[in-house]
Formats: structure tokens, sequence, C-alpha cells
């Protein structure tokens, strides 16, 4: 039953999307379809959240052992020849986002209900980015994910590009060709894998003298494992699959210097699909490094913890600085987001438990804050269609009520306590600072190990934690220069141009989780402690010692 | 040896003969003065003679295939060692065949109203001739049928370049077509004439072991770059790929469908067949070098084509050039494969690489027909072939825009789409030869070409249309882009079947039964002249 429901929740987006097709002339009809399908999907989702953290055994990660460690699996061969299957299951590292991904489908169809153009297109295309998006989550097949993130893609594309602002044809093929050149140094390692695995892997990695493609058989075989590791037979491709994997979703996260298609993407694209773009498509390329790079490579991790630290760093001071220099308000949400993903990679990269902890949070967290604050600019372009900064001013008088409402957005997306934005952060910053004690006892290969360690993860964590002033500095001065002020007459809305409910209900909801989140971390921390303990069973002795001195 | 010929040879070249027949009928019978009037009131009784001669022609190739219907394969080549009808030929020509039948489909569902009825037979018998010298392409394993096959295929095709007689553009085309065609097949005579000279026969399998046993010569190099312009030629191969664009464009667009898959499968084939013929027999240290020397000289002829294809397809503006690039650059990702054949011999497969390519053929048939579908109906619709007759082709009929959009993504390699498993196979060939650099080409070529395909998309979608009206389509046009759609997805979503039957059916005589001769027993003793002669019927019997 189970199993059922996962697959369903693949399928049922393109049922819907086939049906969002058939009505003509009926648009209405379409965005109910489409909206029906969402919520089912949610629901099929809920059921599966209960069902798996109901499991005996704990979250997910069978006691019974073996490779079997994911849940409501489905394992079918889809192409014999190459030995690639049609594997799909659910453990903890993909419920939370699979949560997050179903909570925001609802909101961003009820967002995108006043979308006139082509209506029918619209939702039929948005329903194929849901399949997408739950088969990158839901894939545990090292194929079949590439082929679910090659399908999201393209409706993506469209969707920038047809509904998008005045320059949408440069944003939409810059944001493909990004993409793709990711996709295509994914495909490297793939065809790297199917050549090498077979020669070294003892476990689960082989089936039939051929390589399996299972991620969770790839992680866990003992001979890959010590093929990869350092001094292994294939360290150096390891070092070459680390880094192009980590390009391949450093574009999708975007970390800097890969990061230049998103403001674009994002200011062309509408305001449901920006939701889109920022909550949950950019989560894609964090979600792949914690269930691909890092479980397969993880010496080749140790060895990069420096340089993939570095870009997380980079992206958080540089974003912050991009986005306080930004006067379009749109690109300045676009470039908190490279900022804030930053935190993501630096959490990743410094190899502790709170790091990893952070890291999910943050992608967490700012899923829902970042959709919060596209759709808060959504709601006032709509009516002022235009998004310049300086000339806006005194909507706290005029609109009060949402500006109530954005304030919850806006400082939830600023990192304040008790807010969603905040635990991610300051876990993924405790991590950078407990990663000194790994790194001191670490051999000498690994950047920075011995006496240096100290100096050099407290530099990266002072520039990092100055991201939090940065990010308080550039949306405090949007926010007053959007919302206090004196009022203007032109930012006066009355009759049919008030918030609507609609609009109210999706703020509210983003709200609600905002303040959830912020008040109650451990709700998601606990989905994924197991299966994290489970998949990071390479760092464990590393991440002890680093958590008992901060007593985490 | 003699020439013996049993009934069971003849009957190997079944579907050469009904093609044969089928030509002899289309000229002949519009002249008999009882069927004159029939044949000049329509062109369908021919169409229908054609379409016959094809099924027919399908189906005996099938049933030697599978050895149905009394129909076996021959262990051994026929026609006095000039032929060899095995699974790998028999494969591409079904290909072929089944390509030329949606071509006349095609035809006769867009450009055939514009074709005079006392021009129809002459039209069908090009076409049927160039389909067969195509099939023959593919079975040569003499030199001098190579020649003669290159050439069958080559004539029929000048004429149909410049069948539209009254338009300019068709003429010229056709002239610069005859004139590269014409120092194409000089050089290659001129390398085979070498050949001959050195070697003493002209026998694919004898020259091959001679190659194994004595290692370089300059007959040797001579005629490999003879045969390497000759084939290069019909691929379309840069240096020599001027005629593609400009033959593409002056042809009317069932021809260059025709020209762009057919001929090119054919070719393909044949460079196949010769590059594994060479690669199979060398077992010597010293011929290895040599043969290493010639596959990475036509892995580098690949990488070449396929690059210039793809950057020369930046800067059109008119589809059937962007087509005809586009084309240029599969024939030089197929010419990339044939390198590997030998190349790389330590751990050689070379039936993996057949199969590969057999699986390439299947595909790339399917999304090039269906893209120059698409692009004949919209030009027949706005009498111009410009990319900006596409635009908001999304709104004026949404299955074409789509369909288009699949064959070019298929193109590109999308995943999900036949293509992408097309070149995915490549890959793992080049990498599992150890020809990382081929590998490297590639992806490379795969990103230049991205943005090329994009562009009619882009056009599609996003510019508004210059008329209004719904674009209508012939039922048998549907008919045709719905196979090419279908075959395009088929390979793509379960490529199993497809790579199954190519696995099947990739396997070629020599292999079968000839095992690899050791270098020192067919060491040439004093004239070189009679030791081949002697490996002549060696290779014979």
């Amino acid at each position: 039953m189970n199993e059922l429901f996962v697959n369903l929740m693949i399928f049922v987006p393109l049922i819907g999307a086939i049906g969002c097709l058939l009505p003509k002339n009926n648009p209405a009809l379409s965005k109910m379809i489409a909206m029906v399908t969402a919520i089912v999907v949610l629901l099929i989702n809920v059921a599966l959240a209960v069902a798996f953290y109901s499991q005996a055994g704990g979250h997910g990660y069978l006691p019974s052992g073996g490779d079997t460690v994911v849940q409501f699996i489905t394992d079918k061969v889809w192409i014999g020849s190459v030995n690639i299957h049609y594997l799909v299951g659910v453990d903890g590292l993909s419920m939370p986002l699979l949560l997050l991904t179903s909570i925001l489908n609802v909101l961003i169809i009820a967002a995108g209900w006043n979308v006139e153009k082509h209506t029918k297109a619209f939702m039929a295309l948005y329903l194929v980015l849901m399949f997408g998006m739950y088969g990158v989550f839901l894939a545990l097949d090292f194929f079949l994910f590439y082929v679910f993130f090659e399908v999201s893609l393209l409706p993506m594309y469209f969707l920038i590009g047809i509904w998008g602002g005045p320059r949408k044809e440069y944003a939409a093929i810059k944001f493909f060709i990004y993409t793709l050149v990711g996709s295509i140094c994914l495909l490297m390692v793939m065809l790297g894998f199917y050549f090498l695995v077979p020669d070294v892997a003892t476990g689960a990695a082989v089936v039939d003298g051929k390589t399996s493609f299972n991620m969770i058989a790839l992680a866990s075989d003992t001979g890959l494992q010590h093929a990869f590791s350092h001094g292994g037979e294939y360290w150096n491709y390891a070092k070459w699959f680390f880094v192009l994997l980590f390009i391949s979703f450093a574009i999708k996260v975007p970390a800097v210097p890969f990061h230049t298609w998103l403001p674009d993407a994002h200011v062309e694209a509408p305001t449901p699909i920006s939701m889109i773009l920022a909550g949950v498509l950019l989560k894609m390329g964090g979600y792949a490094l914690m269930r691909i790079s890092y479980p397969i490579f993880p010496d080749a991790a140790k060895w990069a913890w420096f340089g993939v630290a570095m870009v997380g760093v980079v992206s958080i001071v540089y974003g912050a600085f991009c986005a306080m220099a930004q006067t379009d308000w749109k690109k300045l949400v676009a470039y908190s987001s490279v900022s804030h993903m930053g935190y993501v990679i630096l959490g990743l990269a410094v190899l502790t438990e709170a790091g990893r902890n952070g890291a999910y949070f943050q992608m967490i967290g700012h899923g829902i804050s970042s959709a919060m604050m596209f759709f808060l600019v959504g709601v006032v372009y709509e009516r002022a269609h235009h998004r310049d900064l300086n000339r806006f001013g005194g909507l706290w008088n005029t609109m009060p009520s949402y500006t109530g409402l954005a304030a919850v957005g806006f400082f939830a997306g600023l990192g304040l306590p008790l807010l969603c934005g905040f635990p991610g952060e300051i876990l993924s910053l405790m991590g950078t600072f407990g990663s000194i004690s790994w790194i001191e006892a670490a051999p000498e290969w690994v950047p920075f190990a011995g006496s240096g360690a100290g100096v050099t993860v407290i530099t990266l964590g002072i520039f990092a934690a100055s991201g939090v002033i940065l990010t308080a500095g550039y949306i405090l001065w949007m926010f007053q220069r959007v919302y206090l002020g004196p009022a203007k007459p032109e930012y006066t809305y009355s009759g049919r141009d008030m918030v609507n409910t609609r609009e109210y209900f999706v703020m509210a909801v983003l709200a609600l989780f905002a303040i959830l989140l912020g008040v109650w971390p451990a709700v998601v921390l606990d989905m994924i402690a197991n299966t994290f303990n489970a998949i990071y069973a390479p760092f464990t002795s590393l991440t002890t010692t680093a958590s008992a001195a901060l007593g985490f | 040896m003699p020439v013996g010929m049993s009934w069971s040879e003849v009957l190997t070249l079944l579907p050469e003969l009904c093609l044969l027949v089928a030509i002899c009928v289309a000229l002949i019978a519009p002249v008999l003065p009882p069927l004159r009037a029939m044949f000049r009131a329509s062109h369908a009784p021919l169409t229908a003679l054609a379409i016959i001669a094809l099924l027919a022609a399908i189906i005996s190739a099938v049933a030697l295939l599978t050895g149905s219907a009394g129909l076996t394969l021959p262990d051994h080549s026929v026609l006095g060692g000039m032929v060899v009808v095995d699974h790998f030929a028999l494969s591409v020509k079904i290909i072929i065949y089944i390509f030329t039948l949606l071509v006349i489909v095609l035809w006769s569902s867009v450009t055939r109203s514009q074709v005079r009825l006392t021009d129809g037979p002459d039209y069908l018998s090009l076409v049927l001739s160039g389909a067969l010298g195509m099939s023959l392409m593919a079975s040569a394993t003499n030199f001098l049928m190579v020649f003669l096959a290159i050439e069958a295929a080559s004539f029929p095709s000048y004429a149909l370049a410049g069948f539209n007689k009254q338009t300019y553009r068709s003429s010229e085309a056709s002239l610069k077509y005859v004139l590269i065609g014409a120092v194409a097949s000089a050089l290659m005579l001129y390398g085979l004439s070498m050949l001959y000279g050195y070697y003493g026969t002209l026998d694919l399998v004898a020259v091959a072991q001679r190659v194994a046993a004595e290692g370089m010569s300059v007959g040797l190099l001579m005629g490999v770059f003879g045969l390497l312009i000759g084939i290069g030629f019909k691929l379309s191969a840069v240096p020599i790929h001027f005629w593609c664009p400009d033959v593409f464009e002056g042809a009317s667009i069932e021809i260059t469908t025709f020209l762009s898959v057919a001929s090119k499968a054919g070719a393909i084939a044949l460079l196949v067949r010769i590059m594994m013929t060479l690669g199979h027999f060398s077992s010597g240290e010293h011929a290895r070098q040599i043969l290493l020397g010639i596959g990475t000289f036509v892995g580098l002829v690949g990488v070449v084509t396929a690059t210039w294809g793809n950057l020369a397809a930046y800067f059109q503006t008119n589809v059937k050039r962007l087509l005809a690039y586009s084309s240029i650059a599969h024939a030089g990702y197929m010419i990339m494969l044939a390198g590997l054949l030998t190349a790389s011999m330590n751990n050689m497969q070379p039936t993996e690489v057949a199969y590969a390519l057999l699986f390439y053929l299947i595909v790339y048939a399917f999304m090039n027909l269906g893209a120059f579908a698409v692009a004949s109906v919209v030009a027949k619709e706005s009498s111009s072939e410009s990319l900006d007759e596409f635009a908001g082709l999304g709104q004026r009929n949404i299955f074409l825009a789509v369909a288009m959009g699949c064959f070019l993504l298929s193109l590109f390699g999308m995943p999900l789409t036949g293509g992408f498993w097309g070149k995915v196979r490549f890959g793992f060939q080049m990498w599992n030869e150890g020809m990382w650099w081929l590998v490297v080409a590639l992806i490379i070529n795969t990103v230049f070409s991205l943005y090329f395909y994009l562009k009619p998309i882009i056009i599609m979608v996003w510019k508004q249309p210059t008329s209004s009206r719904v674009l209508s389509v012939a039922p048998a046009m549907y008919g045709v882009i719905g196979i090419a759609l279908l075959g395009v997805f088929a390979t793509g979503i379960l490529p199993d079947p497809a790579t199954a039957w190519a696995k099947n059916n990739s396997r070629m005589v020599f292999m079968m039964d000839l095992p690899p001769v050791d270098a020192q027993a067919t060491l040439p003793s004093g004239d070189p002249v009679i030791a081949s002669k002697e490996n002549v019927a060696e290779a014979g019997q």
C-alpha cells in the first residue's frame, strides 16, 4: 500500500497534467484539476509520512540492516542492458523535502490562480514539474535520479520562458544551459561508475558483473568505499567524481561562481514560478549533495572540505553584498537565496553533525521563507507594476495586515530567532566552529590538518557569521524603504485591488510554518536524525568529538 | 576461383532483386501503349508499385534475417566474393528500405502534386535505384563493389537533387553535388587502384589479411585515403561536406530526408565493415600500430566533422541548412565510433560497437525523419524555408510544435528520447575502448549543439506567428510524424527491445566463420601478386 503511495506521488501529477489539458476553453476547470491533484498528492504524502515514522525500528532505517535501509521500495528493472532500475523509496533524507514540496505545491497553485495567459498550459506544465520534483526526491537509482533531474528542467524552461517578464527568453535559455552543463557533469560521473565499479565493488553495487546504479548500494559497498578512499585504487577518480558532482549540484543550488543564472531567472519568472524555484528546485542541489556526493565519497569530501567551505562562505558573503546593492526588489530576494543557500554548502562542507543538520534545516527553512518572500514581492508587484525599491514607501500605513505578514516573512529570511531562518544558520555556523577538532586530528592530506586548523576554521566562521549581519542589513534596509515612512497615495489600494483572501491564505500558511519551524526545529531534525546517522556513518568518528566539544 | 552461383546465393539478394524489378517496371511500363493512359492519369499506380516493391524487399530481408520461408543466410560472400549478406548488412538494409518507404509516403503527401505526371516514373525509379545502391553499400566486401555501390547510390542522388527543374537552387545544388562527387570518386578510384597495384587483390578480407601480415605499405595508405574520401563524401565528412548544406537546401525536402538518413546509413555501414575487417584480422603488434593510426585518424575526422557541423549550425537561418549541419554533426559522431573499430583492440568487442551503431541508426532515422517532415509541412504552407516561418507554431498547430520540439531535443540527446541512448551508448563504447578523448569530444559537441537545437524551439514558442491560420496537415503526414515520434520515445523510454534487436543483428560473416588469421601463416613468399592470388583463393573457400 505504502509502496503504491510512493509511486502515486510520482505519477499522479503526470495524470493531473494530462487532465489539465483535456478541458477545452475552460481554464477554471484546469485550475481546479491542478489544485485537486496537488491536494491529493499532499494527502498521500502526509499518509506516507505517518506510516514512515510510525514504523517499528525508528525513523525509517530498518534494524534488519543490509541494504534495505530505505522504506517503501519499488524495484523494477527498467533498462536491463545497462542494469538501470526503476527504484524508488523514502527515507529520512527525502521525507521532509517531500513534505515541503507538497505543501508548497498547494500554495503555489493557489498563488498562480490569477494566471490568465494560457492557464491550461501553465497548470499542465506545473504538474509536469511536480512529477520531476517528486521523482528527484524519491529516486534511489542514480540514473533514474538523473532522468528526473532533467525532466524537472524542461517545464521550468517553458514556465519562465512563456509566462516571464520582458527578458524571459534570455533568462530561460540561460537557466537551461547552466543546468544542462550541470547534468552533463552528472552524466560523466555515471559513465565513470559504469566502467569502474565492477572492478572493485564487492557488495550490492554490482549485479551480474554490471554496475548497479542503486545509490544506496553504491554508498554502502565496502569494496567500492575502499577503492574510493584515500590511497585506494580509485582515489584519483574519487576526487574527480566529487568535483564533477559538486559542480553539477552547485549550479543547481546555486553557489558562487555558478549562480548568475538565478537572479535572471527569478527576476523574469512569474511569482508562482519564483516561489517553486527558490522553494524546491534549489533544494535539489543540496539534496543531491547529501544523497550522492557525501555518502559515496567520504574521503574525497574530507579532501575537498576547504574548497567546498570556501564556496559556501563566498556565496554567503558575496550574495549578501549583491543583495544589498539591488534596487530591484525581486533581485534582492534572489541574491538573498544565493546567500542563504551558502549556509547549506558550508554546513555540509565541514562534516560535523551540527553542520549537516544545519544544512538540512536551512534547506527546509529557506524553502518556506524564500517562497514567502517571493510571494510578498509578487503581491505588491501585481498592484504597483514595478519593483523599484526606491519608489516604494509607507506600505505599513496603506496595507497594514499585509505588512504584518510581510514582517514575519522577511524576518524569517533575516534569520530572526524563533523563525524558520534561524536554526539552520546557527547550526551551520556551530558546525563550522565545531569542525576544528577533527581537522586538527586529520591526516596530512586533508587541507589545513594539524595546527593550522583553528585559525582557518575560525576565519571561515567569522566571515560566514558576518553574513548574518549583512543579511540583517539588506533586509532591514529594504523593509525600511518599502514598508516604513509616510504613506504614498499611489500605493493605496481599495476595492478589487485590496489584498484578497486567496493571497492572505497563502501568506498566512507560510507564516504559520515559518513560526512553527522556528519555535520547534526539532520536528525536522528528528525526522532526519536516524537516516543521517546511517548515511553518514563514515563521518561519525569525526563528529562525535566535534559535537562533544560543543555539547551538542 | 570460378564464379559459381547457386540458386540459394541468388535468393540472398532477394531484397535487391525486388527493387530491381520495380525499377524496370517503373521505367518500361509507362511507355507501353496499353498502360500509358493509366500512368499518365495519376501518380498513384507507380507510388503503389514502389511501396509494394519496398514492402516485398523488407519482408524478404526480414525472412532472410530470421531464416524463415526457406531462406537462409549464407556463411560466406556471394557473387564471387563481391557482396556478403550477413546480419549486419540485412539490418542496415531493413533500416534503409523502411526509411525509403516513409520517404515515398512523405513525397506523396507533400511534393507529389508539384511533380509533373511524366516525371513520376523517373522520380520513383531514381529513388529506388538510390536505395538499391545504398543497400549494396551495406553488403559490399570487395573494393570494386564498394566503388560500384557508392556510384550506384550517388548517381540517382545527383539527379534527385536537381529534380526541381524549375528552380535555380535545385539545379545549382545538383551541379555542386556532381562536381564534388566526381572529384571524390576520382580520388577514391585512384586510391583503390594503388591498393590493387600493391596487393593484387580488391577483396576486403584478403587485403585485411595481407595488412595483418605485412604491416604498413604505401598502397594501404593510398587506398585507405581514397576510401575515406569516397565514403566521407557520402557521409559529408569534413572537409568534403560542402555539398551537404547546398544540396539539402536546394533539393526538395523528402530527398533531403532520404539523403540525410538512408544514404548515410549505407555509407556508415560500409565504413564499419571495412574498419572492422581490417581490425579483425590484425593480430601482429606491427599491424596494430598501423591500425591504431588509421583508427585515430578516422576518429579525428569524426571529431572535426561533428565540431564543424555543430559550430556552423549556429549561424543558419534556413531550417533545411540547420538540419543539414545537424546531420553533418551526427555523421561525425558515427565516424568517431567507427574509428574505435581499429583504434583499440586490447579489449576489443567489435560487435558491441556495431550494435551501438545500429541502434544509433534506428534512432537517427526516426528523429531526422520527424524533424524533416515537420519542416516540410511548415515550408510547404509558407513556401519559405526560413526559420522565421516556425514563429508561433505552437499556436497554429500544437501537435507539430510539440513533435518538432521532441525531435530536436532527441537530436540533441535529451534523456527519455532515443537520441540520448544513442549518444550514451557511443560514450560507453568509447570509454570502454579507452578512447577518452572521443568521449570528451562527444560531450563538448553535445553542449555546443544545445543552442541551435533550442533556437527553433524558442522561435516556435515565443515569436508571434506571421499568420494566424491553423496549419492543416494531411493524414499521411500525421502518420509519418506519429511513427517518428513513437520511435523516438519507444527507443528513449524503453530502449531494451531496440537494443536487443540491434545486438542480435549486428553479426558479420567474417566474425562467425573465419578465425583470426595467424600473422605468420599468410606471410607472402616472393612476388606479392602471386601471394595475393593465393589469399583470394583462401578467402573465397
